[in-house]
């Protein structure tokens, strides 16, 4: 019986483990809580966004980003990669190295091409 | 009838991979085990990163992880992880020859 | 032949490029910091960060004026010197001296031996146990040791090819960027010393190894430089290296050496 029983819970746990991640995917984070969040864009962690607190001011303040990039596409590639354009930037290559997925970065370039 | 069989076939492995790479390319290079040559990829990329102290963070705990999900039967997700991990190892790599003659700008 | 001789020539460039000596090498490095912090004494790059930011400094200031959180740790340090013998040992006879000393590269080895190591090889030689590279007993004894020479000053030793080569390999994982986040140490640590990542202000390398081991709040406790090395390599999503490891102890010996001619200090504190 206590057998049966811990078996049981193991399959429960097992299955638990495999369907967690699934279930994390499945929850959509909204643009700005990829653009803000820790463990994810962290953008406030470098730049000013408005709305955004306890900013740090490694990068230059995210406004105006209409007229900074006319062409939108060039704001996703500088997310993407911002090596390509100066190989000395200390900011990550959030596309290219994987810290975000393809998907992440055009929430991230949406939601900072509003500011 | 065969030909409309191996399109819809090959439509439906390479929607399938598509959907498991999360947009990472494919690292497997033909063998018949996907798995197999996926990880050994990834591991031989990830030691040599070690051996030049500019391993990445996650990419062992990323091998043992794929390593997990083979054991378990998810083949397409172990090949996935297996295959970031390898990207990522790649990505290293191409850092240490830039590291290698780094200094000063000043 | 003319090729061979420009071949050869273009080599030794190559090499002499690599190995710019010490002096030279610091005395850009004090000049960029110079030009980035005008208002900034050299010598009050001893005080690390706090160095550069007004607001910190008054709240490091009043730490520093009641009991630092660490005085107990560093005391109980100076008793576990005697306890384990370490002044028996000949690199310890003088404490002050030993951390002047230290990291010096050692010719018979032919590696760079930093104060840690010859504490652990010392404990290890007295007790017939291992001593830890990063907390604990071996934070505590280092900082008393360390306390011993405050106000002497860093004076880190480059000479011969194999010394100058080990200072290189430490200077080029210095400037080299590493893991996921492609950071290099001086990305942050030189070329964005004083501003903020959220609301933490980046410490200057220079001065970086005036008050270690150190303490910081985040740990609520001691930890030697090379544990913070592996907490920074970490934020960069780059794989921590073994504290008193090669390239660790060569990284050290680099950063010691940016730092030679301020003052070792006992405040030890640090957010």
């Amino acid at each position: 019986m206590k057998k049966t029983i811990s078996s049981i819970s193991a399959v429960a746990t097992l299955a638990a483990l495999f369907v967690m991640p699934l279930q994390a995917g499945a929850k959509e984070m909204t643009d700005e809580e990829v653009t803000f969040g820790r463990k994810a864009g962290n953008c406030l962690a470098c730049h000013m966004i408005p709305g955004g607190n306890l900013p740090g001011n490694i990068g230059p303040p995210l406004l105006a980003m209409k007229a900074r990039f006319p062409n939108k596409a060039d704001l996703r590639a500088q997310i993407w990669d911002a090596t390509e354009k100066n190989p000395n930037t200390i900011m990550p290559p959030f596309g290219k190295h994987g810290v975000l997925t393809e998907k992440q970065v055009d929430q991230v370039t949406n939601y900072i091409y509003t500011k | 009838m065969k030909k409309l069989l191996i399109t819809a076939l090959s439509v439906f492995s390479l929607t399938a991979q598509a959907g498991f790479m999360d947009g990472a390319h494919n690292w497997n290079n033909g063998s018949s085990d996907p798995f197999k040559s996926a990880i050994k990829a990834a591991e031989s990329g990830y030691k040599a990163n070690l051996a030049v102290n500019m391993a990445w963070r996650d990419t062992g705990s990323m091998i043992k992880e794929a390593k997990k999900l083979n054991a378990a039967g998810k083949t397409a997700a172990a090949v996935a992880l297996a295959n970031k991990a390898h990207h990522q190892s790649m990505n290293a790599t191409a850092q240490t020859a830039l590291a290698e003659s780094a200094g000063p700008r000043f | 032949m003319k090729k061979l001789i420009t071949a050869i020539a273009g080599i030794s460039f190559l090499v002499g490029m690599a190995s710019a000596d010490v002096d030279s090498d610091q005395k850009a490095f004090i000049n960029y910091f110079k030009t980035a912090f005008p208002n900034v004494e050299f010598a009050d790059y001893t005080n690390g960060v706090y160095s550069l930011d007004e607001g910190s400094r008054s709240q490091f200031e009043e730490i520093l004026d009641g009991i630092p959180p660490y005085e107990e740790a560093v005391e109980k340090g100076g008793k576990e010197f005697v306890e384990f013998g370490l002044n028996k040992c000949a690199a310890f006879k003088d404490p002050a001296a030993a951390r002047v000393k230290h990291p010096y590269f050692d010719e018979a080895t032919q590696k760079v031996v930093t104060l840690e190591a010859a504490l652990k090889a010392c404990y290890q030689e007295q007790t017939g146990k291992k001593l830890g590279s990063k907390k604990g007993k071996i934070a505590r004894i280092s900082a008393w040791i360390s306390d011993q020479a405050a106000g002497e000053k860093i004076n880190v030793k480059v000479e011969g090819a194999a010394a100058q080569a080990a200072y290189d390999q430490g200077k080029a994982f210095f400037y080299g960027k590493r893991g996921q986040f492609n950071m290099a140490c001086a990305d942050c640590h030189v070329y964005n010393a004083g501003k903020k990542a959220r609301a933490d202000i980046l410490s200057p390398a220079l001065g970086h190894t005036t008050h270690v081991p150190m303490y910081r709040a985040k740990w609520a406790g001691l930890g030697t430089l090379q544990r913070r090395y592996g907490g920074c390599l970490k934020n960069m999503r780059a794989k921590p290296i073994s504290a008193q490891s090669e390239i660790m102890n060569n990284l050290e010996y680099f950063q010691q050496a940016m730092s030679n001619g301020l003052e070792i200090t006992d405040a030890r504190y640090r957010k």
